[in-house]
């Protein structure tokens, strides 16, 4: 049958009544301040001036001779690549054991999965009082089993304070990845171990052959939200060492941070977004080619 | 036809004119006074306004009070969006520059109460053509604040010169109490031990040390600075704080004082308030952080930490003044003070805000002053400092340290 133009103009101007609102949102609080981030960062505003000067590549120029920026960018890769490591071969463990027919199953998803729900602000307030020199409670545990040369100060030693930063990443988000595991897992038919058990496979060859191949879009899925999630680490940072000792724990959004709102150049310090930005785009794109090209389709 | 409508339009007019002249008669004009002053002296802000509305009753004032370290945030995004406040909190300084460099401002040198002000104070407040463009309402110290009783308990006096402050540093420390607190991981508390002895050690003997930097003849990386940084290094060698500096707080400093597991702490009068909330029966005295020799006599840190402007763009800047004036009465600066626990910018006015501020009270009216180092600094350089104080505390060298701040120096300067 053949369709009225005027319902077809009639069908487009509803769908836009739908779409059209949170078109608008995002045209004002994201793709418009995204666009004009990019031109910011070619000139030397300061953030208050009402006059702007543009001075062309001059920003990214001194990016490149910035030793603070290369930290920040090295802590940042650091940091990411050791929560993501961590975090999902801690995640994948605890999905298979709590895939288990244990009876306190899920009572222990919930628990392990707690942590996800807390602010970024609200962990960083606590490993601060947990990692405090004087008064934390990891150094009087220590003390009291009789380790207390292990005490130390966790989060002002330059050497450990990004370490301690991770070890709270990796407790918080465990839990995270490990649901969207157990979901993947549960996604695999009984049959093929049933199938691995006749033939006599290992524990270590069934994972290897049939789980992790099987949850491999899990893996895709988790191994990428990690990696974006830890580049852009801000809040929890900033409550607890705030860059600091020094610069030991300076990541590319606390640098990036302090110098458009607080040294007020914020010419400078979107032109660090910007690096940040196709950084993340870069990663992710890669990632995204690599892992899907190992997902198996069942 | 036509004159019907000539006529209505014309009583339309009328009406609106004179219904516009009544409102514009009852309506009272709002004040919007925007400030951090909220977090600590709530009461006196509210009663000193509702004072002012009393007496004022065709002005209203709105008050609204942001966290201290959200201020700045918060008032440069509202200036940059057009919607600045009537009456608003400046940082001394840097802030005061910049603002009236980008118009903000109202310059306020001719209001009558300007003279009233100590010259000290005023320092800080001038922006462009050093024009007075914010009125400066309270001043801090940053001295040493001590326990008393552990000093008379130890036989100790209060130190003044550098090797009896050593001396009793020691004596503290084998009495198995930390001479010291000191909460290095707050960035901004890094820098009050330096900040305490620098106006002794470098600007009592070249006052124009600031002035010199800006022409380039000295340097932070000279022997100036490097003798303030090796005595605070020398002060951590020899074990006067307590372990895990660079992991402790600001409030971890105040619980160490109010617990008397710390002797002293290097900070603003500020700290005297929380501390005394902690433990209201400690006996508290503050003297001038002693970095000088035998027989020289110290040079305070004290500074302006509150100042008040008045938006460049207001639309009621008569009430604006009126209100600014009426909050630097005396009457009302002292309800104020009182409230803020911090000293006076008005000449002849003194406010007994604390017994241990009492004791320095006196060092104040006749021994020399000189304001927080960074308020004659350009933008930024504060910042690398302080990390630089975490970095040296970490075992930083100091050769580095200070010539990345002369680094950030000659960046900030240059055109």
């Amino acid at each position: 049958m053949e369709q009225l133009p005027g319902l077809r103009k009639n069908q487009n101007f509803i769908s836009l009544l739908f779409y059209g609102p949170a078109l608008v949102f995002a045209i004002v609080f994201f793709i418009y301040p995204v666009v004009s981030s990019f031109y910011y960062s070619l000139t030397n505003w300061n953030g208050l001036a009402q006059t702007i000067h543009f001075t062309g590549l001059a920003n990214f120029q001194e990016l490149i001779r910035d030793d603070k920026f290369y930290g920040g960018i090295r802590n940042t890769l650091l940091y990411a690549f050791f929560v993501t490591v961590i975090q999902n071969i801690a995640a994948i463990a605890l999905a298979i054991v709590l895939n288990t027919s244990l009876k306190t199953k899920n009572i222990l998803r919930t628990v392990f999965f707690a942590p996800a729900i807390l602010s970024a602000l609200v962990v960083g307030y606590a490993w601060s009082f947990i990692y405090n020199p004087l008064f934390g409670v990891l150094n009087s545990l220590l003390t009291n089993i009789g380790l207390g040369g292990w005490v130390q100060d966790w989060l002002g030693d330059p050497r450990l304070a990004l370490g301690s930063l991770i070890v709270v990443t990796v407790w918080q988000f465990t839990g995270y990845a490990m649901v969207i595991y157990l979901a993947g897992l549960q996604g695999i038919p009984e049959e093929l171990y049933e199938a691995a058990a006749i033939d006599g496979t290992t524990p270590w060859k069934k994972f290897r052959h049939i789980t992790f191949p099987l949850i491999a879009p899990a893996f895709t899925i988790n191994v990428l939200l990690s990696v974006i999630g830890t580049m852009k680490i801000f809040d929890l940072i900033y409550v607890t060492t705030n860059g600091g000792p020094g610069y030991a724990t300076e990541t590319m959004t606390t640098l990036l941070y302090h110098q458009a709102f607080q040294t007020n150049r914020m010419g400078y310090g979107t032109a660090m977004a910007v690096v940040l930005f196709l950084i993340i785009l870069v990663l992710s794109l890669f990632q995204l080619k690599t892992l899907r090209k190992r997902e198996v389709v069942m | 036809m036509k004159k019907t409508s000539l006529f209505l339009v014309s009583t339309l007019i009328l009406c609106i004119l004179l219904g516009g002249m009544v409102w514009g008669a009852d309506k009272p004009v709002t004040l919007k006074f925007y400030h951090w002053i909220g977090t600590d002296a709530q009461a006196a802000v509210a009663e000193i306004d509702a004072k002012f509305m009393k007496e004022n009753p065709d002005i209203r004032v709105e008050f609204e009070s942001a966290p201290t370290d959200q201020y700045q945030n918060l008032i440069k995004t509202k200036l940059a969006s057009g919607d600045a406040p009537d009456v608003f909190g400046v940082h001394p300084g840097t802030e005061v520059r910049d603002y009236s460099k980008a118009g903000y401002l109202m310059d306020l040198s001719k209001e009558p109460y300007v003279k009233n002000v100590m010259d000290g104070a005023l320092r800080v407040t001038r922006g462009e053509n050093r024009k007075v463009y914010s009125i400066p309402w309270d001043m801090n110290v940053i001295s040493v604040i001590y326990n008393r009783k552990i000093f008379t308990k130890l036989g100790l006096k209060v130190p003044t010169n550098w090797n009896q402050f050593l001396a009793a540093c020691e004596k503290i420390k084998r009495a198995k109490i930390y001479p010291m607190a000191l909460g290095n991981k707050d960035l901004w508390v890094t820098q009050l031990i330096p900040y305490a002895m620098a106006p002794s050690m470098i600007y009592a003997k070249n006052p124009e040390f600031d002035a010199d930097m800006y022409n380039g003849k000295v340097k932070f990386n000279g022997a100036e600075w490097k003798a303030v940084i090796a005595r605070y290094l020398e002060l951590n060698k020899k074990g006067y704080f307590h372990p895990g500096v660079l992991g402790t707080t600001y409030d971890q400093t105040v619980q160490l004082v109010a617990t008397e597991k710390a002797a002293m702490v290097v900070n603003g009068n500020w700290i005297l308030a929380p501390i005394r909330q902690a433990n209201k029966d400690l006996d508290l005295g503050m003297f001038p952080m002693p970095a000088v020799n035998a027989g020289e006599d110290p040079t305070i840190s004290s500074a302006v930490g509150t100042t008040t402007a008045i938006s460049a763009k207001t639309p009621y800047p008569e009430q604006a003044k009126k209100f600014m004036e009426f909050w630097m009465r005396p009457d009302n600066m002292t309800l104020y003070l009182k409230d803020k626990k911090a000293f006076s910018t008005l000449k002849g006015v003194t406010v007994d805000f604390d017994p241990a501020a009492k004791e320095l009270a006196p060092y104040l009216t006749k021994g020399k002053t000189y304001p927080f180092l960074d308020q004659s600094w350009p933008n930024g350089v504060q910042d690398v400092f302080l990390k630089g104080y975490q970095e040296l505390f970490a075992g930083q060298s100091v050769e580095k340290v200070l010539s990345d701040v002369d680094k950030e120096w000659a960046d900030r300067t240059k055109k």
